[in-house]
């Protein structure tokens, strides 16, 4: 019954942080049907937070492309920094 | 809205990583025979190779997850340098590399620890103050607007990633180190947790903060120009 009430609670009552809270999650992990009820039904009378959900998102993507796009083989070491770490294990023990 | 797949971690990646991939397959193949044949932990006369061998792997390691070149090379450094001293502790029971890597997480650990420490020693931080500027009593103080030009014009301007880059260096410490680790390395929530020695709950409260800081930035440095014109 508690949870069936705390359920109700959080569907009505929900304000635009926590709101945003719980789309900042969706990102991290799957939201249960209650977290994407109250996210809805906040939404039909919040234009803040839907355009913020959006635009989370937005970036998300953004960055995802972009890191994607990064040659990862391109991390490397220098060959000053394999320089100076070859000397410096040499002069150690 | 929040289908199943959306925001899931196993989104096929672009064309682009599968082709990397495959060419380095290919290079990889005409070098000379690699030293993890021999699973021997490292001396000091073969230093040279065993760096070459996995200097690169160790140094992309440390870098996702310190992101700071300099360090990420000390890290690696003290790395080799432990294993040259505990090479007599290497039995064998794994690859030389995974070995490596795991005193490399120890001193990702350890530095991140000090860093940490060092931060609450300093002046303190205005994460909570910059939050509240954003949301009173639960609500916004100033509604969103909406970002009206074409996304993929913006990806394409050079401008708007030294804009984003600027405001991801404008966040607090500890928000931008959970932003970097979760949003651009794209490190699991678990592992975060563990480096940055925080609660699940405490990670999701600085990656909300993070981004709802880093959204106002962005509206306020490009997307509210972009209204204007």
């Amino acid at each position: 019954m508690n949870k069936l009430l705390a359920a109700t609670k959080l569907i009505l009552t929900l304000k635009c942080e926590q709101s945003t809270r719980i789309v900042s999650e969706s990102l991290d992990r799957e939201l249960s049907g209650v977290e994407r009820w109250a996210v809805r039904l906040h939404y039909i009378s919040c234009w803040s937070c839907r355009r913020f959900g959006k635009q989370l998102r937005m970036v998300r993507d953004a960055l995802r492309t972009k890191v994607a796009s990064e040659d990862a083989d391109a991390t490397k070491l220098s060959p000053e920094a394999l320089k100076r770490i070859e000397s410096a294990i040499q002069s150690e023990s | 809205m929040y289908a199943k797949g959306f925001f899931s971690e196993n989104a096929r990646k672009p064309p682009m990583v599968e082709a990397t991939k495959r060419a380095k397959g290919q290079r990889e193949k005409h070098l000379p025979e690699p030293m993890s044949e021999k699973n021997n932990p490292p001396t000091k006369e073969d230093v040279t190779e065993w760096l070459t061998e996995h200097g690169d792997l160790l140094y992309r390691y440390a870098m996702k997850r310190i992101g700071k070149s300099d360090v990420a090379e000390d890290l690696v450094q003290d790395t080799f340098v432990a294993a040259l001293r505990s090479a007599d502790g290497f039995e064998g029971r794994s690859k030389v590399q995974t070995w490596l890597v795991g005193i490399l997480r120890h001193k990702i650990a350890d530095h991140l620890r000090k860093v940490s420490r060092q931060r609450q020693r300093d002046a303190k931080t205005r994460e909570d103050a910059s939050h509240a500027e954003v949301f009173q009593h639960g609500h916004w103080r100033v509604g969103v607007k909406p970002w009206t030009s074409d996304p993929a014009k913006s990806l394409e301007n050079e401008e708007f990633w030294t804009v984003l880059s600027g405001c991801q260096e404008k966040l607090p410490d500890k928000l931008s180190m959970a932003f970097r680790m979760r949003d651009i390395e794209d490190l699991p929530m678990a592992e975060i947790c563990e480096l940055l020695e925080i609660t699940a709950t405490n990670l999701s409260v600085r990656l909300h903060r993070a981004r709802v800081l880093l959204r106002e930035c962005l509206d306020q440095n490009w997307f509210s120009a972009q209204r204007h014109r």
